[in-house]
């Protein structure tokens, strides 16, 4: 018997398997149900969510050629994530340590259309990831990226190229020292990104590591100062997910 | 009305093996049925501006699986059974064809096993079930042809 033989017999076997009974009517009618229930569930925050985008100062980054633009909170008033609820939505263990330093902020980063003002982001998001800062009060330590796969927009969010099956950068900027390797079962991506900040005329090398769980269905990306530290925190990252 | 007209044409086109895919994990036409909807529900919410149709059928089986995992986690957490009462659960008509295959693929490991029912039930390429695995186009073609040779040597001993 050959491999062949064996593939045809298994797609004999599934072209026996039964069919669904429901139709398209069917689905129809649970189309609009689960979004309105979305947005009643955001009215009751709104006033809060408002007072707060008030008080936070945003930057905003365009997502080139994916129809959106993505909005960066870097205070940790207005959609701050907590561990156990990122554990809820994207089914994943979050570390309250990771390399030696304590779990200190999480924040929700949004995608939401083009035209969409900020204010509205919270209901009008297409897709969110949340990002983890490890820090000591006096020093920085990695920094975690997770976001779930269920969605394409994951794959501009996390500069992921479907095409090329690997992670591959944003034009400004140069990446560096691409590898791979294999840990826990998983591929891990390694680079680095040479940015130069224009303000202080200064390079900086940010030093990352991006993997996807196809169990979980949910994207990785680390980032810590040197390489070693950078891959020690992935591999204690898919340890705590093993 | 053309996002629902798009809903249309991919359910229409893709329905069949979205249902028969989640079934072989599932392993209950009532909870397959839910799935495949979900499925369907979740690509209509998660796409506005997608313009990558060639990757259309990866993306929606990638959004099939996870599903019919987490579907399959909340029945094991309600139950609290294994395979074997899940498929006592199902009804006589539905057993003989599922419990082929799930007794054919038992070997493989969880991962190998999805890429052989991405290829022979939904029908997907390397490339596409690469895509919804997130995994490298030579690893699953690696995979999927261990796993023939792994179920090969199966059929051969049944015979025997």
């Amino acid at each position: 018997m050959t491999n062949l033989q064996v593939e045809e017999r298994l797609i004999k076997m599934a072209q026996a398997l039964p069919e669904p009974t429901a139709d398209f009517s069917d689905l129809l009618t649970r189309l609009d149900a689960p979004l309105a229930e979305k947005h009643k569930r955001r009215h009751p925050v709104r006033r809060a969510v408002l007072v707060c985008l008030a008080a936070v100062a945003l930057t905003f980054t365009i997502a080139a050629g994916y129809g959106s633009y993505q909005l960066s909170n870097h205070g940790a008033c207005v959609w701050p994530a907590r561990a156990s609820g990122l554990r809820s939505e994207y089914g994943v263990a979050i570390p309250e340590q990771l390399s030696g330093y304590p779990l200190q902020n999480a924040d929700h980063l949004l995608v939401v259309p083009y035209g969409v003002p900020y204010e509205a982001s919270p209901w009008k998001q297409v897709y969110r990831y949340a990002v983890l800062y490890y820090k000591t009060e006096d020093i920085i330590g990695p920094t975690v990226a997770v976001g779930s796969t269920d969605n394409p927009y994951w794959a501009a969010c996390f500069s992921y190229d479907p095409d090329a099956l690997t992670w591959v950068g944003d034009s400004r900027y140069a990446y560096l020292n691409q590898t791979a390797t294999e840990y826990g079962g998983h591929t891990l991506y390694l680079y680095d990104t040479s940015h130069v900040d224009l303000g202080d005329n200064r390079t900086f090398v940010t030093h990352t590591a991006t993997w996807v769980d196809a169990e979980q269905s949910v994207c990785w990306q680390v980032s810590g100062h040197d390489t070693a530290e950078t891959l020690s925190a992935a591999k204690e990252l898919i340890d705590a997910n093993t | 009305m053309e996002r629902e007209n798009w809903l249309k044409t991919i359910y229409e086109a893709h329905h069949i093996a979205v249902f028969r895919f989640a079934y072989s994990i599932v392993h209950n036409t009532h909870l397959a049925e839910d799935v495949m909807q979900d499925t369907f529900l979740k690509a209509h919410r998660g796409f506005l501006d997608y313009q990558n149709r060639g990757t259309e059928r990866a993306w929606l089986f990638q959004i099939a699986r996870r599903t019919a995992y987490d579907a399959l986690k909340k029945r094991r957490r309600e139950v609290s059974c294994d395979n074997t009462e899940l498929i006592t659960l199902a009804g006589p008509d539905e057993h003989t064809a599922e419990t082929d295959l799930s007794e054919l693929l038992r070997p493989l490991t969880p991962t190998d096993r999805d890429i052989v029912l991405l290829h022979v039930v939904a029908g997907l390429t390397h490339q596409e079930a690469a895509k919804a695995l997130g995994r490298s186009v030579h690893s699953v073609k690696k995979r999927y042809e261990r796993a023939l040779c792994t179920l090969r040597a199966q059929l051969k001993e049944e015979k025997t």
